[in-house]
């Protein structure tokens, strides 16, 4: 064989060598070179060496730490709906301590108070649900029937008035809980007001520490990359 | 090899990225366990020293879980882990660089570890080879010898060329060398 190898394309080799992956014409040129090359031939042993000392290191085991620390804030990713639900039990909450209620115009109606010795049991209760949605069938209907009778043709136009009924009666579902909601407002106590304030002062203030943290990173982030 | 069982035993890197990116705190938990003791004993190795090493880690894990949404899923997940670990390990030991004095006058002590029997003795003498090695060095060394990365990953975590990573780890093993042939001849001398 004509071709050898210099020092320099042994050593290219040498860590594929050690591990026996080289296809077996660059394998016989290493081999060639190694027969008459001391330095290659110390590098190869010491690859070797290394290789079997590495692989008597016996992992150690973690130490206890707080994997939890650093879950806490969705704000690196995109916007969850937290908020949203955490809006929600602060509402319900509000609406316990203030004895407040809901009514649909469907008519079913949720009482937030304990209101004496008013109880609502679950029978009750799905009576009512089962009276509401009667209700809302019926109401479905009429409207349907106010329809044909007005003979509107097209089941598009149809399709689209059966919408916005339904979203008509959602959005006056929203505003009873709007007004709910400044009810209750109005009529809160200094200590509800307290808590609320601590509650979002304090989530100003994780959000902020956070945003500085994030700040911080993100410094790191474009020195290196990282 | 380095996975554990898990409640997301099963899943891939992938599947419990896009889980923990949907907001799920078991799915990033799941992918913290799977490979905390990797980047732990990384961290020992780069270190020598468990507070340290617990230090790099908690540095790691953060900053994977900062830039989660920016991972694209091209390449391995654990590429681009490393990659982060590399740059997080090579600031800490620059800034306890600042803190103590330089590694070139190190004492020569004795790393061979042969002769105990132990696993932890093993893995301290393994330690004190790789506390000898100047940090680039130490970095393809870990990542060749024990992450088993390819040079051309080597490469791409440590923004060098793959033949800058080859002659970095033939100058750490000429290194190593010589410590190892300055115990013998301290041995003989004894
Ligand atoms: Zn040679």
């Amino acid at each position: 064989m004509k071709t050898e190898y210099s020092c320099e394309q042994c050593k290219e080799q040498l860590f594929d060598f050690v591990n026996s992956v080289l296809p077996p014409l660059e394998k016989q040129l290493v081999d060639q070179h190694l027969q008459h090359c001391a330095e290659c031939d110390t590098d190869m042993a010491d690859i070797w060496n290394l290789q079997s000392q590495a692989s008597s290191w016996r992992d150690e085991r973690v130490p206890r730490w707080k994997r939890r620390q650093f879950f806490f804030d969705p704000s690196p990713w995109p916007m969850r709906m937290q908020w949203a639900a955490s809006f929600a039990s602060l509402l319900v909450l509000i609406l316990v301590l203030m004895e407040g209620r809901i009514s649909t115009v469907g008519g079913l109606s949720i009482d937030f108070a304990t209101n004496g010795s008013r109880y609502v049991s679950r029978p009750e209760l799905m009576q009512q649900l089962a009276r509401s949605q009667d209700l809302q069938r019926s109401e479905f209907d009429s409207s349907v029937q106010k329809l044909t009778s007005a003979q509107i043709a097209t089941n598009q136009l149809l399709l689209r008035t059966v919408l916005n009924v339904s979203r008509q009666e959602r959005r006056e579902d929203l505003g009873n809980m709007l007004i709910l909601w400044e009810q209750a407002q109005d009529q809160r106590s200094m200590s509800t007001e307290e808590s609320l304030q601590y509650l979002i002062a304090s989530q100003i203030r994780d959000r902020r520490e956070i945003e500085v943290l994030n700040d911080a990173m993100l410094q790191v982030s474009t020195d290196r990359n990282f | 090899m380095y996975r554990e069982l898990t409640m997301f035993g099963k899943a891939t890197d992938e599947q419990l990225i896009q889980k923990a990116l949907a907001g799920s705190e078991r799915a990033w938990f799941g992918l913290v366990r799977r490979y905390e003791k990797r980047l732990y004993n990384y961290s020992l190795r780069m270190t020598g020293s468990p507070d340290d090493a617990m230090d790099i880690l908690q540095d790691v894990l953060m900053s994977v879980y900062r830039n989660l949404a920016s991972y694209r899923g091209d390449g391995a997940f654990v590429a681009w882990l490393f990659r982060i670990a590399s740059f997080r390990c090579t600031d800490f030991l620059r800034r306890r660089g600042r803190q103590f004095a330089s590694t070139d006058d190190v004492d020569v002590i004795d790393v061979s570890g042969a002769d105990t029997g132990d696993g932890i003795d093993r893995n301290k003498g393994l330690m004190g080879m790789m506390n000898l090695l100047p940090t680039e060095q130490k970095h393809v060394i870990e990542l060749k010898f024990f992450q088993h990365f390819t040079f051309d990953e080597i490469a791409g975590q440590l923004g060098i060329s793959s033949n800058t990573a080859k002659s970095r780890m033939y100058a750490a093993l000429k290194k190593m060398r010589k410590q190892n042939e300055n115990v013998m001849l301290l041995k003989e001398g004894a």
